[in-house]
């Protein structure tokens, strides 16, 4: 994966000026509340609790809702709605492009394709290693915002929409299932890039799993047409259980709610299993 | 089932035709353009007036993909639900990561119209 973001090659390139991705970014930024000021604003604690944290942060320099945790104040149902309520106010990047006239769709689809080219590696680019244990694992709300913008629900329809041409009963032609495998594996590789800068070591074993299976079913004139609709299907079937667990480290600011679970833990086994198996 | 406000862009007066017909149990008001610049400047006139927008792919003047561009820079938040009878299915895909709700594969029957609609509005 190339080491720039999208926003600085598109700089590079000269789609946009600096100007334009700086004014973007801020935009944005200044769309995202503090967390304190969420939890304040909404009286989401009380204000002489409110008061302790601050004063506690302000001796040790930690973050709000570290101090909070130490302080058995940062429970599910807090993090779960202040995220809500952050993620309400906060405007992605990419619709602010658009919006303030620095870029159409056709254009910025067409150099995310050019980006996504460079990285294109005929092997897997992801090493085996086994993933740290993540019990204590505890994203701040801007990880979260990052991961929610760049695995979106329109991410997750569009590899179900190219999967689910794969498994129709009137399968397209080899040519079209391998476009549309790769056209999977670039959404993939855009939200595993994310994920793997953020350390989300869960969701980057499966999205791993995913680009494996991905890569190794490419050349679609080599299988039949039901061999790649079942590789379809366990491919589909990993993407929903990647965002089942999307969806839990969103409203846990965690991994662990969903690794602690066992029936969510014997899913995500079964899944990487099945991934493997294929692959 | 929930009534809505519908703005239907199609180059086609059939088109127009059957999906009136298709759309009437969940239809408050049904609005028409025939190609994709009178589907923008409709939307931008009253951008508050539609909770749904049909968008036919290929039409005269501005295609579909164009206006969904169009409509998009012009703020829009309702779900937008391509009408198509594209045969590359990559096309399709790279719709959808854009942003419209859902794809519809032309010729349709009323039964997919309506349950595309209610899954685009998170009825069903």
């Amino acid at each position: 994966m190339s080491s720039r973001f999208f926003g600085e090659y598109l700089v590079e390139r000269g789609v946009i000026s600096p100007d334009a991705l700086v004014a973007s970014l801020i935009e944005q930024m200044s769309s995202i509340p503090l967390v304190s000021e969420v939890v304040y604003e909404n009286k989401l604690m009380d204000a002489n609790k409110l008061m302790e944290v601050f004063h506690i942060q302000q001796e040790t320099g930690e973050d709000f809702i570290s101090v909070c945790t130490s302080m058995g104040l940062w429970h599910e149902e807090l993090s779960k709605k202040v995220n809500e309520l952050i993620n309400a106010r906060r405007t992605p990047v990419g619709q602010i492009l658009i919006q303030k006239g620095y870029l159409d769709i056709k254009l910025l689809t067409k150099n995310l394709d050019d980006y996504l080219a460079q990285a294109e590696i005929p092997e897997s680019s992801v090493p085996v290693e086994e993933s740290p244990e993540t019990d204590e694992d505890l994203y701040q709300p801007g990880i979260i915002a990052e991961l929610e913008d760049m695995f979106d629900e329109r991410k997750r329809k569009a590899v179900k929409v190219a999967l689910g041409f794969i498994k129709d009963k009137n399968p397209p032609s080899p040519a079209q299932t391998t476009k549309l495998m790769q056209d999977s594996l670039k959404i993939v590789k855009t939200i595993q890039g994310l994920v793997k800068i953020f350390g989300l070591f869960s969701l980057e074993k499966i999205l791993n799993e995913m680009e494996r299976v991905m890569l190794s079913r490419m050349d679609a004139t080599m299988y039949t047409a039901d061999e790649m609709s079942k590789v379809a299907h366990s491919l589909t079937s990993a993407m929903e259980e990647a965002w089942t667990l999307r969806e839990s480290i969103s409203q846990h600011c965690s991994d662990k709610f969903y690794m602690n679970n066992p029936n969510s833990k014997k899913k995500f086994d079964d899944t990487i299993s099945e991934l493997k198996e294929i692959s | 089932m929930k009534k809505y406000r519908f703005l239907c862009i199609d180059d086609s007066k059939s088109i127009h035709a059957f999906l009136e017909q298709c759309l009437s149990p969940a239809t408050l008001t049904i609005d028409h353009a025939y190609n994709g610049q009178e589907g923008l400047e409709k939307f931008k006139s009253n951008p508050e007036g539609y909770d749904v927008v049909f968008l036919d792919w290929e039409m005269p003047v501005m295609d579909g993909p164009t206006t969904f561009d169009n409509l998009l820079k012009a703020g829009i938040k309702i779900p937008v639900l391509m009408l198509t009878s594209k045969n590359d299915p990559s096309d399709i895909v790279r719709m959808i990561e854009a942003g419209v709700a859902d794809y519809i594969l032309k010729p349709f029957t009323e039964e997919l119209i309506l349950e595309k609609l209610a899954y685009a509005t998170g009825e069903n």
